[in-house]
């Protein structure tokens, strides 16, 4: 390693640092000040980037490109706040989280609809073409030079206008006390809608610089939202100065990283850094004076659960439920008869959905505890299952330690190993993303995902990116799965065998003080619970239905890939949980079944199907609160 | 006279450069009811929450029953019967009322690692919760979501859910508190029906609530306790009509 | 009767289920000093909330410059001319001094002798000393201070005090009473719940006294003063 090297990474590090700020800052202000989370602030980071290089290729002049950059996303920005954000100020973050993943279907569709599917490639404007020779031997690119100045007067403008400027002051001032500014005259709406917008236009900025350093395409803006979550999180909502140290200590880790720790390590090692310091600071490292008020708004979405239904009511209820499951039991006996192989295919897979929104509804509609980052678990359990297939197949023993296995396709080993494995890692998570509350446990976990995500994405034998193939199904005893109704049947089985066992549990002592702790966890606590424990307990019995859901999924798929475990089918899961109703239990086989069936029938009529299915999320979420499982059941008891 | 069930000796809170509780000393009586009156930002509560454990005072002791208690927090104090409601009332909105008791009538059983049997099948659990009920008013009231019972009901639920917790001492702050005037007279004969059976320390703010159900009454002003006695005492006591009346008493009156 | 700036008819409101306004009415006049008495949590605070546009009103009707203001948004409440010191003070902690007074400052009526800092600096020299420190480096005195130089900066044709002098020390008391007392020569009508009962007397015009969520008396100091058995009733223990 030679000092020219190391400064030049150095160098890259403080590049992608300050891009990371440009997000954060419009990110961390918006959530700061208006407590709006905006999963959908990344697709202004893309409008900026495919603005730009449209208007380059067309005009050819890169201001022209920059500006109009910039301008659209603001447009877009107010847009969304006029249409969206404004109607869900005052509504769960969860609603907020789940109508700005609608918005980032919308979004992403629309670009590619208007400019393909192929990534493109934008031309560094001749101007700063070329690198400058700032040592002896290191030559650095002036157009990266030109991104850290860029980044650089930005957060200098940024703070001289948040620290100097009367608007500034009014930010400042909204984000310790909203009422106090507007008893003091000043509209509140008006400086929102202008936050909002500008944040847009700082995230387009970084959008149209990243252009010519990485390439421009569709999903560009998730991962970055990903990273400024994170920048957020560990700086503390609502700071800039955090997201400013944050941002550029992160873009440090992730480029050092990946030139001095191991490749599997360095891919997660913003994740290690954020996981310890929510640890040591669970509001973060700079949080702003007073953390903005989050709890006891995130219960939104919650029907009446079934036992609290009348009599009357409750029968119904069980004979819905009853006449579900032996609808599905007959399945495969139809999609024999109807000679339709698809069918049973896509019945399989809604079973085992319905297991993943099981295990999500258990923690978010009854503990409280909105997890982002569930596929994780389901991909643990999942990779569990193909990982020892793969040793037995190659025949080079699992190391684990001082545990060495030889790899296996028995169902009877396998399992109970992939499902403890999907507990141990709920564990992991939960004890950490637990010492938060609200918004920092929805990212954590998600961040917390994300980097499961990332490690499986390193390459390595398991396949990286390309994931992994799993040779045969698992074996059992007189069973045979390679047979695909059998599957089926057992993972219905599974599947009642869950529901009831879960039905069991919320009603028991144990799921009454989780669900009191839900609603005030105050008051259980200040009755001499330690709610700590029951809440990281239901996390890890999440965690083992998630992992029975990744066993399946390994088995009826017969290939893992990191997609398993990437944030959008933790999105996915939470709609579908949404959609069936949250606290429900069997709304999570109705959610499963009417997200599958809407995602496949909206896919055989276009392939931009996302262009619809966006806009029906934000609709309904706007409109519909208690899910297709309480809207069947009619009103329940509280309202 | 009774014994002492709950002490503090000498307790002092600060925050930052602000004293809000000096050097206050203490002694409630078993089987009484002891209230804390005082003007706004006397440390009412702030010495309420030190009794409940939910602060822990800068300097000082608590005893319960002889049993230094200081470093227990809310939730030991409340596993050895020390419960307090809160001033802004805190229920679980979505649990109906029976629910709400049950569950505090099954913590106070033990643990809660239990994970088949439902809590409001099991005989003893149903049977405390409906007496706590019917104590409590609410007996009609067993099936309604908690978050649609009006203010008052929720008072008296949170009442409901500390009683089955079988405490010794109930810390009360504000009971009555945005209560209109029918609903706080049944809370006044609620709260009289219970002091022969728990101690109570009450703070609050309705005089007439105060007068009719204290034995004992302590002013606080400025964090600290500038008297203590019966009623009767208290009334007479010039001291405490200048720390309700300002400071410049002399002037006026 | 003069013509007045404000006035409350059979106001009623709630916190949610929590019923604390029942009937409050009252009046402040131009140019008046108007006090608003009764124990803690009798309704005072929600009165004051409920004219800022802060907590919505129920029934009766708030009519502030003869104009309904029962749904009027705080934000153009502050703009008509209501200017708040709130309880608790409210001050942003992460603005400094001089942020804090010139970050909302609005001379909206066109006053022709408009509050400035300098004009509030010189009601309280105190704040010249701190113009540079955070809010949340102030003493409480200090903060009183810059929670009504504050209101005063948007140029309220109103200027409502809420426990302006709760905890504060003898001597800063004085110094809020004292630029109360010049506010109020100034001609500014003023709306102030306060437990300094000789000071209201003697400073304030007219009074009601709310209890229980209800206005029970309302009259000015001398019928206060002539009346000792009001004090006893509802102010005292």
């Amino acid at each position: 390693m030679t000092l020219p090297l190391l400064i030049e990474q150095m160098l890259n590090g403080l590049q992608s640092g300050v891009m990371l700020f440009l997000i954060a800052s419009g990110l961390t202000l918006v959530l700061g000040i208006m407590n709006f989370v905006n999963l959908a602030h990344g697709s202004f980071y893309m409008i900026g980037a495919f603005t730009a290089v449209s208007l380059q290729l067309w005009t050819g002049s890169f201001v022209v490109a920059a500006v109009g950059a910039c301008v659209c996303a603001a447009v877009a920005g107010l847009a969304v706040e006029y249409v969206c954000a404004r109607r869900l100020y005052a509504r769960s973050h969860l609603d907020q989280v789940l109508v700005t993943f609608g918005l980032i279907y919308l979004f992403n569709e629309s670009m590619r609809l208007i400019f393909g599917p192929q990534p493109l490639a934008s031309p560094i404007p001749p101007l700063l073409n070329g690198s400058v020779t700032l040592l002896p031997g290191l030559q650095y690119p002036l157009f990266r030079l030109t991104v850290i100045g860029v980044g650089l007067v930005v957060a200098a403008g940024m703070s001289f206008v948040v620290m100097r400027t009367r608007l500034g002051m009014l930010i400042r001032a909204g984000a310790s006390d909203r009422g106090m500014i507007a008893v003091l005259g000043v509209n509140i709406t008006w400086l929102y809608s202008l936050v909002f917008a500008f944040g847009a236009a700082l995230a387009a900025l970084a959008g149209l610089m990243s252009g010519p350093l990485y390439s421009v395409n569709v999903g560009m803006g998730e991962n970055i939202l990903i990273m400024a979550l994170v920048v957020i999180v560990v700086g503390g909502i609502g700071s800039l100065k955090g997201a400013f140290y944050a941002a550029i200590v992160i873009g440090l880790i992730d480029t050092l990283g990946r030139l001095f720790l191991p490749s599997a390590i360095a891919t997660i090692a913003i994740y290690i850094f954020m996981a310890g310091v929510l640890f040591v600071r669970p509001q973060g490292l700079f949080a702003a004076s007073a953390p903005p008020q989050v709890e006891a708004r995130d219960n939104g979405n919650r029907v009446t659960i079934l036992w609290s239904l009348s009599k009357s009511r409750q029968r119904v209820t069980a004979s819905v439920v009853g006449l579900c499951m032996i609808a599905l039991a007959l399945v495969p006996t139809l999609s024999a008869w109807l000679d339709d192989p698809f069918l049973l295919r896509l019945f399989l897979r809604i079973v085992i959905f319905a297991l993943m929104v099981l295990s999500l509804d258990l923690v978010a509609g009854f503990g409280g505890l909105v997890s982002f980052g569930h596929a994780a678990f389901v991909g643990t359990g999942a990779y569990a299952v193909a990982i020892l297939g793969w040793h037995l197949d190659h025949g080079e023993p699992l190391a684990l330690g001082p545990i060495v296995l030889a790899g296996t396709h028995d169902a009877l080993v396998a399992w109970p190993l992939a499902i403890a494995s999907a507990a141990a890692m709920a564990l992991a998570i939960g004890a950490i993303a637990l010492r938060t509350s609200g918004l920092y446990f929805i990212m954590s976990t998600l961040a917390f995902a994300q980097m499961l995500f990332y490690l499986a994405s390193t390459p390595s034998i398991y396949g990286g990116e390309d994931g992994l193939q799993i040779s045969q199904r698992s074996t059992l005893p007189f069973i045979d799965l390679g047979n695909r109704p059998t599957l089926y049947y057992l993972a219905l089985g599974l599947l009642a065998l869950c529901l009831l066992l879960c039905w069991r549990l919320v009603n028991s002592r144990f799921g009454m003080i989780v669900q009191a702790c839900r609603q005030n966890e105050r008051r259980v606590r200040a009755l001499g619970v330690r709610t700590y424990l029951y809440k990281l307990l239901l996390f890890v019995i999440s965690g083992v239905i998630a992992g029975v859901a990744g066993v399946l999924l390994a088995n009826a798929e017969l290939l893992v890939s990191p997609a398993d475990l990437s944030w959008t089918r933790s999105g996915s899961i939470l709609i579908m949980a949404i959609f069936g109703g949250l606290g429900t239990l069997f709304g999570s086989v109705v959610g499963a079944g009417t997200y599958l069936m809407l995602e496949f029938s909206l896919s055989e009529w276009t392939q931009h199907w996302q262009i619809v299915f966006g806009p029906m999320l934000i609709v309904f979420v706007l409109l519909a609160r208690r899910g297709l499982f309480g809207l069947v059941l009619g009103r329940g008891g509280s309202t | 006279m009774t014994t002492t069930i709950l002490e503090a000796t000498g307790l002092i809170k600060r925050f930052g450069g602000l004293t809000a509780t000096d050097d206050v000393t203490l002694a409630i009586r078993e089987l009484t009811c002891h209230a804390l009156i005082g003007p706004n930002g006397a440390g009412k509560t702030t010495l309420l929450s030190q009794l409940s454990g939910e602060l822990r005072p800068t300097a000082g002791r608590i005893h319960f029953e002889g049993r230094d208690v200081t470093s227990a927090d809310l939730g030991g104090r409340a596993r050895l019967g020390i419960l307090r409601s809160f001033q802004i009332t805190s229920v679980c909105d979505d649990y109906s009322v029976f629910d709400n008791v049950v569950v505090a009538a099954q913590i106070r059983e033990g643990h809660g690692f239990r994970f088949w049997q439902a809590p409001r099948g099991v005989r003893a659990l149903a049977d405390t919760t409906r007496s706590v009920l019917e104590r409590t008013g609410l007996a009609d009231f067993g099936d309604v979501p908690a978050g649609v019972l009006s203010h008052g009901q929720r008072r008296q639920l949170e009442l409901a859910i500390a009683l089955a917790m079988q405490p010794r001492v109930l810390l009360l702050d504000e009971p009555m508190a945005g209560m209109g005037p029918a609903e706080a007279e049944r809370m006044i004969e609620l709260l009289g029906s219970l002091r022969a059976e728990y101690t109570i320390v009450l703070v609050e703010h309705d005089m007439d609530a105060v007068f009719n159900l204290a034995d004992t009454v302590s002013v606080l002003v400025g964090g600290r306790l500038v008297a203590s006695g019966t009623p009767q005492e208290i009334r007479s006591n010039a001291s405490v009509r200048e720390a309700y009346l300002g400071h410049e008493q002399e002037d006026v009156a | 009767m003069m013509e007045s700036l404000l006035r409350l008819e059979a106001v009623q409101a709630s916190y949610g289920q929590s019923r604390i306004l029942f009937d409050v009415s009252l009046t402040v006049g131009p140019g008046e000093m108007v006090g608003l008495l009764g124990r803690n949590g009798m309704g005072k605070t929600t009165t004051v909330r409920a004219v800022t546009g802060q907590l919505p009103t129920l029934g009766g009707d708030i009519i502030f410059k003869g104009r309904s203001i029962r749904s009027t948004p705080s934000h153009l409440l502050g703009r008509m001319g209501i200017g708040l010191v709130p309880e608790g003070r409210r001050i942003f902690p992460n603005l400094t001094v001089r942020e804090n007074l010139v970050a909302a400052a609005a001379n909206r009526s066109g006053r022709p002798d408009p509050w400035t800092l300098e004009r509030v600096l010189a009601l309280f020299p105190r704040l010249g000393e701190r113009l540079g420190n955070w809010g949340s480096q102030l003493s409480g005195g200090e903060q009183q201070m810059l929670a009504v130089g504050r209101a005063l900066m948007i140029n309220p044709d109103l200027l409502i005090l809420d426990e302006a002098t709760e905890g504060l020390a003898p001597i800063v008391r004085d110094v809020i009473w004292s630029a109360l007392r010049q506010l109020k020569s100034e001609g500014l009508s003023i709306l102030v719940i306060d437990r300094n009962l000789r000071q209201m007397m003697e400073v304030g015009d007219r009074h009601h006294i709310i209890e229980k969520g209800r206005t029970v008396w309302s009259g000015p100091s001398q019928a206060f003063l002539s009346e000792p058995s009001l004090k006893g009733r509802y102010l005292s223990v």
